[in-house]
């Protein structure tokens, strides 16, 4: 009973020993006791069995609580903490500044005619190259100068096309208002003629034309008679008489 | 002036409450990892632990302007998360918070004749009956295994974190220990066993 008790008081210096934790005069207790107490020598015998067991039990396969991870450095927890959301809205306030700053560094440089920006980027002689704008200011110029040049030049032509007599039926420049009616009554007869003659031929084309055409469907309607004549009975009459009604209503007027 | 990563803690908490709050960072980093392997062990869910040390550590922020350093951050932190850690079980009360994440072992059934100590001989057996045995501890129990052989804190530390006189901490520490080796008896996990296993291997 004694030494149950002392075994029970001698516990604490007992699991100090065990973890090498505590005063060292716990621990110095509990050894002089394990040397005389053969239970709490197999106890503590089987409590270090247990140890032994949990150290068996290791976490898993980490899965990383950091998602987020700063590569130059090993972790930024804050990133964790507050789920990368100041991040994202820094990431988005550098991108708007970003845009910002290209389109102010591009409206310095390229002024605001779209058509003009390309004209003079390509007409500076590389796609895509940004000039200065003292040079695009001369292209410009000189652009504008080849302008007006050219509607200065459509200026004077049309000045020379609206003065009177200038076209003949010959094409050669001739000042109609001084041709006398007899001519001009000549001229006009001359040209109805060659009209009607133009006329003429036209029509007598599309005659011979039509002949032709005529005269070919004839042939084939001979030949399909011709094998039809080698039939023999009423059917072979009956597609005589029908064909006699075909070179009837395909005749000339005249020839009916 | 020093570096981030050669400040102690206890430097770090002085620069976080001079206004340098960079300073968080290295604690986060350094005690991240341990708090949530102490969680998972206590919780046996990792998805539980990331959620609950994220927690943790979102509350040591709030409140680290009011710590006084008369306890050790570590200590304090732990102390968080474990508060957390009894929130969670007791809204879990009644529902098993054996975790999904490791599959279970098959175990025999108990019957008269156990398996052997051979039949246990392989570590990944063993652990599985360890995680059993130490979720069917108390939670005081559970708590104080774990802050000592996984977190390897000294009974002082111990006793600071979860309030506690050091001689309760030990024999918190010393039933647990016995219980274990009842459950693991009971699983067929013998002290002789072990000890043989480890031996051999």
């Amino acid at each position: 009973m004694t030494a149950n008790l002392s075994c029970e008081a001698l516990r604490d210096d007992i699991i100090a020993l065990l973890y090498d934790d505590g005063d060292a005069a716990e621990r110095t207790r509990a050894r002089d006791h394990l040397a005389q107490c053969v239970p709490c020598r197999a106890e503590y015998s089987d409590l270090k069995g247990v140890r032994k067991a949990l150290v068996g039990w290791t976490l898993p396969t980490p899965a990383p609580v950091v998602t987020l991870v700063d590569r130059d450095r090993k972790t930024n927890p804050l990133k964790l903490l507050w789920g990368g959301l100041p991040t994202a809205l820094a990431a988005a306030a550098g991108i708007v500044l970003g845009v910002g700053a290209t389109i102010a560094w591009r409206g310095a440089f390229l002024p605001a005619a779209p058509t003009q920006t390309a004209s003079a980027v390509a007409s500076a002689g590389g796609a895509g190259r940004f000039v200065s704008h003292d040079e695009l200011q001369e292209i410009l110029t000189s652009q504008e100068s080849r302008h007006q040049n050219e509607i200065a030049e459509l200026r004077q032509t049309l000045t020379q096309v609206s003065q009177p007599g200038l076209q003949t039926i010959s094409g050669s420049p001739q000042n109609v208002s001084n041709l006398s009616p007899a001519t001009l009554e000549r001229l006009l007869k001359a040209s109805e003629e060659r009209q009607a003659r133009i006329f003429e031929t036209r029509l007598a084309g599309l005659r011979t034309d039509n002949d032709l055409q005529r005269q070919y469907d004839m042939a084939q309607i001979a030949a399909g008679l011709a094998y039809i004549d080698s039939r023999t009975g009423a059917d072979a009459a009956r597609t005589s008489e029908l064909m006699k009604n075909l070179v009837r209503v395909t005749a000339k007027p005249q020839d009916r | 002036m020093l570096n981030s990563s050669q400040m102690s803690d206890e430097q770090l908490v002085e620069a976080f409450q001079a206004g340098h709050v960079a300073a968080f960072d290295e604690l986060v980093s350094r005690w991240q990892s341990k708090i949530r392997g102490a969680v998972w062990r206590v919780l046996g869910s990792t998805e539980d632990a990331a959620d609950i040390t994220q927690e943790a550590f979102l509350r040591a922020f709030r409140g680290l302007k009011a710590f006084k350093r008369e306890a050790k951050f570590s200590s304090w932190i732990y102390q968080i998360a474990l508060n957390l850690c009894r929130d969670s079980l007791r809204r879990k009360k009644g529902k098993s918070y054996v975790s999904l994440d490791e599959p279970e072992p098959q175990i025999p059934a108990l019957a008269s004749k156990g398996p052997s100590p051979l039949e246990l001989s392989e570590g990944n057996q063993i652990a599985g009956r360890v995680r059993q045995a130490i979720q069917k501890l108390s939670e005081d129990q559970r708590e104080v295994i774990i802050l000592k052989e996984y977190e390897g804190l000294t009974f002082a530390e111990i006793a600071e974190t979860l309030g506690l006189p050091t001689s309760t901490v030990k024999t918190r520490l010393y039933r647990g220990l016995v219980e274990m080796k009842q459950h693991l008896a009971r699983d067929g996990v013998t002290s002789a066993s072990v000890i043989h296993d480890s031996s051999e291997s």
